[in-house]
């Protein structure tokens, strides 16, 4: 697979989850952009290993956040806890990465996903610089952007 | 009288998602339990009387595959109908399910895909 053709297969995987799980509807955006220096994005990494081993970096807005959780739930966005908040997004990143990985190494390929854990801005921006992602899409939804890296291990 | 049914999964808002799509679904419910992995739900297994398993297969500590197996060796779990819930891409991974009797439903779900899953197994027999 070409370089534009893993960032449209995880761009489409992305949007498609996301509508999925949660109604939630996001426009593509761009490939070409750099983490924002902002306190306003929750960054979780979920490693997996298989035919090919690393990790899916997700960096969401915060205020994206209650309308994900509510979605998915079906509850109102007022009776949302933080933890809830921070499940849910695990979940969808989970599920994203579940679903990205057959399409790119086929269906025969076994992964072993680990949970998401959090991870920090200047993680991410310490893992950019020894690391250049396979793949990198940037998702616009209603309430603020998501952004995606996929890495793969050496 | 309503199934009971044991939800493993280690996602909570998975849980509760799975559970709305149950409430939804029209099937027969009686108690619902939950396990945040395969280890718990063993425990769980044998405090509780449960006619459905719905399973996750990546979990920390013991994972749905794992669970099923130790479930095999066990004659009062062995005949336990098993509905495998999972982001699972891998048909390698899922034909092992499948050989151990479990139905497969691929995340994301909807209600209606759980109902004629859990319908087709414990009524039809047949793949929905």
């Amino acid at each position: 697979m070409t370089a534009d053709a893993l960032n449209a297969t995880l761009m489409e995987v992305a949007s498609e989850m996301l509508e999925s799980l949660a109604f939630m509807f996001s426009t593509p955006d761009r490939t070409d952009f750099d983490p924002p220096e902002s306190d306003a994005f929750r960054t979780l990494s979920a490693e997996f290993e298989g035919p090919f081993s690393g990790s899916l970096v997700l960096m969401a807005a915060e205020e994206t956040l209650p309308e994900l959780t509510a979605g998915m739930l079906g509850i109102e966005e007022s009776e949302i806890t933080s933890e809830q908040k921070e499940d849910a997004l695990k979940e969808t990143l989970n599920v994203v990465c579940g679903n990205l990985l057959p399409r790119i190494a086929g269906k025969q390929a076994v992964f072993n996903i680990a949970r998401p854990v959090t991870m920090s801005r200047i993680e991410l921006e310490a893992l950019l610089q020894i690391r250049q992602p396979m793949a990198k899409v940037q998702l616009d939804l209603d309430a603020g952007s998501w952004m995606f890296w996929l890495f793969q291990r050496d | 009288m309503g199934m009971n049914i044991l939800i493993v999964d280690d996602s909570g808002v998975m849980r509760q998602m799975i559970i709305k799509a149950l409430n939804m679904s029209g099937l027969p419910l009686g108690e619902i339990h939950q396990a945040g992995n395969g280890k718990e739900a063993l425990e769980l297994l044998d405090r509780h009387w449960v006619d459905l398993l719905i399973l996750d297969i990546n979990m920390p500590v013991m994972n749905g595959e794992e669970m099923m197996i130790e479930m095999k060796k066990n004659p009062a779990f062995r005949d336990i109908p098993v509905v495998v819930v999972s982001t699972e891409g891998s048909a390698t991974r899922i034909e092992r399910m499948k050989a151990m009797g479990a139905r497969f439903v691929h995340k994301p779900f909807t209600p209606e895909i759980i109902r004629d899953t859990i319908q087709s197994l414990l009524i039809t027999g047949e793949e929905p």
